[in-house]
């Protein structure tokens, strides 16, 4: 049932990740503007989220030890989901925007995905309530904490673009937009790579202790951050500090996790070469820690100068949010995939070739788009005239569509790798049924 | 278990201080709730003043074009604040403040400046500089970056082409199309000059008037 439940959210969603139409560059057809916000609600609520919460469908009843409540509800509401996200991406292109970054969806769609939201809230936290094992593992506390604080923020989401006005409309949509990355991104990011992390490597979490002091931290400071968006706007200074605040303060949550997942990998990199999902989740965690480093330091008021309207926050935002949460998302589907198919992973040499050309391209757009967002940013203060300044760009912004084509392509061979998975019949399978009902490793894990 | 639970209802209550603090207390601000502005006028004399006034809301006219604005996703790649560094005061003009988008629903900041901001240029260009902006943006600026507009313009579904008028001049063809633009019965006559690609470009001051092609 579970994995009924699995398969159409992650089959529509791999779709969903070929909608990077903004790596093609000038498409003249369609113009940046109405396709820009097809993109990033593309990879937020199409990629990233339904291959979120399939896995979460995946993972909670095993933490938990109970089944999901109501589980004839999951694959309609998967469905609900998916052609909803289909239809509001389709709009988009039509002129269906409001105006809130990463909040473009018209109503039509964003109130059915608020419903499914809370649905798939009260599913999880019934199955946690009944749970048989009292502890609470620390995916689960950061997965109630994705599904409580989301449910709340999508309904900032319906609300904002109609009735607020102003610098306070900035000043919530600087909420909205970084509770979307940091109280669902973030923590779902969290759930997944705590949970497949270590039982991809099989070991034991580094340390529970610094898990919950990154839960704490998180929900501390995270909530306070939105405002950082808009600097030295007209939104008032005091407001603007705790932003900056919190925003520096969120490198501890950042390394007390990446210390957690680097620790889980203590004296098993043996095994890394060879162990697919956990290449995933490190490269990840690599890039997180690049991600946010620079995310941390560009909400600082001198650091901001420069790089504010530059391609070094869209380097910033590729970073963690493809270079992380959809890596991450994608480490998870290859460890789940094979495992709900009941056989072994297609090709792990496919596999490897998707991650490498992802690594290559997403360290190539982020190297890229800093570089390139700095030295406009400096141009901009040394007074350049406004058009050199876009002419030096070109270079920088030929190499991010070369990288985004890698990124493509080895996201396209991990679809056809996982397709090969689930529809090959493999001769291996029928000779030995005894893998059938036994956990079968995947990505090459004990090879 | 308890501790646990505090500590869960904790994560949650933080949203709501953050969202108190950082979304409704500075609401409270009287600086956010006014529409003050700081206006710029020329005296009688040609000397410029700075005075204390109050914005307005928009006209239906300049709310289609922010809608339009919206709609577009101009706000992707167009910023609309001026910050008090990095010298954009000398680039873009005078900062913004908070009671220039006492009307704005919902605001339209702008995160990214892949163009110019757009803030301060309301009266830089004049409508036969947009037309053709919107129509191919390397035609005025050959290194933009800008998608061309061309769907927002209303096209004629036939090509219109070159007659010989009674008196040895040529003109354009009477179509419904360039009889709404032009009164080829008025006696002021304007000189238009198509381009290689034969596309013709007609200025404000050509309405109402008999047109006249050179080539």
């Amino acid at each position: 049932m579970f994995w009924l439940l699995v398969a159409p959210s992650i089959g529509v969603a791999l779709s969903g990740l070929f909608n990077f139409p903004d790596y093609l560059g000038d498409s003249l057809g369609l113009t940046f503007g109405r396709l820009r916000p097809v993109h990033v609600n593309g990879v937020i609520f199409g990629a990233f989220s339904a291959l979120f919460i399939g896995e979460c469908y995946y993972l909670v009843p095993r933490l938990c030890g109970v089944r999901v409540p109501w589980p004839q509800w999951g694959v309609p509401l998967a469905w609900v989901w998916n052609l909803v996200t289909a239809a509001a991406l389709i709009s988009l292109p039509f002129g269906d925007n409001n105006g809130l970054e990463a909040g473009e969806f018209p109503l039509f769609a964003k109130i059915p995905l608020f419903i499914a939201v809370a649905v798939i809230t009260v599913q999880f936290l019934i199955t946690i309530g009944r749970r048989l094992e009292p502890p609470l593992y620390v995916a689960l506390w950061y997965l109630i904490g994705a599904f409580v604080w989301t449910t709340m923020n999508l309904v900032l989401g319906i609300l904002l673009p109609y009735m607020i006005s102003g610098i306070n409309s900035a000043a919530f949509h600087g909420l909205y937009i970084h509770y979307i990355v940091g109280l669902w991104l973030t923590p779902a990011g969290y759930v997944l790579i705590y949970y497949f992390l270590p039982i991809s490597v099989r070991n034991p979490i580094y340390a529970h202790k610094l898990s919950l002091v990154g839960f704490l931290s998180l929900a501390l400071f995270y909530p306070f951050v939105g405002i950082h968006h808009y600097l030295y706007s007209p939104i008032a200074d005091w407001a603007e500090t705790i932003a900056i605040v919190t925003s520096m303060l969120l490198i501890i949550p950042v390394w007390t996790v990446l210390v957690n997942f680097f620790g889980t990998m203590m004296g098993r990199w043996s095994t890394f070469g060879t162990n697919l999902p956990a290449k995933f989740l490190i490269m990840g965690s690599i890039m997180y820690l690049f991600g946010c480093f620079q995310g941390s330091t560009e909400a600082l008021r001198s650091i901001q100068q420069p790089t504010h309207f530059t391609d070094f926050v869209i380097s910033h935002s590729h970073l963690t949010v493809f270079g992380t949460f959809v890596v991450w998302a994608m480490g998870g589907l290859i460890y789940v995939w094979p495992r709900v198919c009941g056989r072994e992973l297609w090709s792990f040499k496919l596999g490897n070739w998707s991650f490498w050309l992802i690594t290559a391209g997403i360290s190539t757009m982020g190297l890229g788009l800093t570089a390139g967002g700095l030295q406009q940013g400096f141009q901009w203060m040394a007074g350049t005239e406004w058009l050199d300044s876009i002419l030096s760009m070109r270079p920088y912004w030929f190499l991010r569509t070369m990288a985004g084509i890698s990124m493509d392509i080895g996201m396209t061979l991990l679809v056809i790798n996982l397709m090969m998975t689930a529809l090959s019949r493999p001769v291996r399978a029928v000779e030995r049924p005894e893998f059938g009902p036994a956990p079968v490793p995947a990505g090459g894990a004990t090879r | 278990m308890s501790a646990r639970f505090v500590t869960l209802v904790a994560g949650v209550l933080f949203f709501f201080l953050a969202l108190g603090t950082q979304g409704f207390l500075p609401f409270f601000e009287p600086s956010a709730r006014t529409n003050k502005v700081t206006a710029v006028v020329r005296t009688d004399l040609g000397q410029l003043k700075w005075m204390l006034t109050r914005a307005t809301n928009y006209t239906p006219l300049e709310q289609r074009g922010r809608d339009v604005y919206l709609r577009e996703g101009c706000w992707y790649c167009h910023s609309q604040f001026v910050r008090p560094v990095t010298g954009e005061t000398r680039r873009w003009g005078p900062v913004t403040e908070s009671g220039e988008f006492a009307f704005d629903i919902p605001h339209l900041f702008g995160t990214r400046r892949i163009g110019p901001d757009l803030m301060r240029v309301g009266l830089k260009y004049g409508d036969e500089w947009h037309y053709a902006h919107f129509w191919n943006p390397r035609m005025l600026s050959p290194d933009s970056v800008m998608a061309p507009y061309r769907g927002l313009f209303e096209r004629p579904s036939q090509t219109v082409s070159i007659v010989d008028d009674a008196s040895g001049n040529r003109t354009l063809e009477k179509t419904p199309v360039t009889e709404k633009l032009f009164d080829f019965s008025s006696k002021e006559q304007i000189s238009l000059t198509p381009n290689a690609d034969g596309l013709l470009f007609v200025p404000m001051a050509a309405h109402g008037k008999t047109p006249i092609i050179l080539t």
